[in-house]
């Protein structure tokens, strides 16, 4: 049985739930459904979780691995193995100093699915390399690894130059982002 | 993030963006199939319970 605070928790979950889960499935039916899946998995197995440890990374853990799950059952791949771009944005996205959000959106449903996850955990949902590779079952290295070539491929895709925004960084700096690239998801 | 990360302008707007995109879904109401769920599987399990008794 859950604590009245444990249920208001996993209902204040919900949204950034449904927003790691759209980051996954790019579409937000599926993603809706994942939520669903994810959320009764969760309190089926309140029983497992910790009182007073951290609920989000747990509920976390449990969508994206009911995602892996459902994938495997479904025998398709969404993405190349080796995390190769299937593709460049038709036009060269025009620079206002912010990116167009369709465009940058598109060229974020372009990456790896380990990638996607690594970067909205790290770079949008505010988890630390630890929690995220805790989350994700990994290495910190291999999803420092992935938030780096994701943001590279990202680059690419958007045509942002970083020589510009390089130029501005030590050499020190420009080693650990050319090592990020170099090492494997 | 971060501190090294903060010093690349480009990657600074990839995360500003990583942000808005995750953002603009978890601002959304929810879909009913979502709003009222935890509420529906506490109901249910308290029926469960009662049932059994």
């Amino acid at each position: 049985m859950s604590s009245p605070s444990t249920e208001e928790a996993l209902v204040a979950l919900l949204p950034s739930l449904r927003a790691f889960a759209m980051s996954l499935t790019r579409n937000s039916a599926a993603a809706d459904d994942l939520v669903q899946d994810a959320v009764v998995k969760a309190w089926s197995n309140l029983d497992k979780y910790q009182e007073g440890t951290n609920l989000r990374a747990w509920t976390f853990t449990i969508l994206r691995n009911t995602y892996y799950s459902d994938r495997r059952k479904a025998a398709r791949e969404v993405e190349d193995g080796d995390g190769i771009l299937t593709g460049q944005l038709a036009e060269k996205p025009s620079h206002d100093g912010h990116l167009a959000m369709r465009d940058f959106r598109t060229a974020f449903n372009q990456l790896t699915d380990e990638q996607r996850e690594a970067l909205i955990l790290v770079g949008a949902s505010g988890f630390s390399y630890e929690e995220a590779a805790e989350t994700c079952g990994c290495a910190v290295g291999t999803i420092k690894s992935r938030v780096n070539r994701g943001r590279a491929q990202l680059a690419e895709l958007m045509g942002l130059d970083e020589t510009d925004a390089l130029e501005m960084t030590d050499s020190a700096t420009m080693a650990v982002i050319s090592a990020g690239r170099i090492a494997t998801a | 993030m971060q501190d090294s990360d903060k010093e690349n302008p480009v990657q600074r707007e990839i995360d500003r963006n990583l942000k808005r995109i995750f953002d603009e879904t978890a601002e959304q109401p929810l879909p009913p199939q979502l709003a009222g769920l935890v509420e529906r599987l506490r109901q249910k399990e308290k029926s469960s319970s009662e049932v059994s008794k």
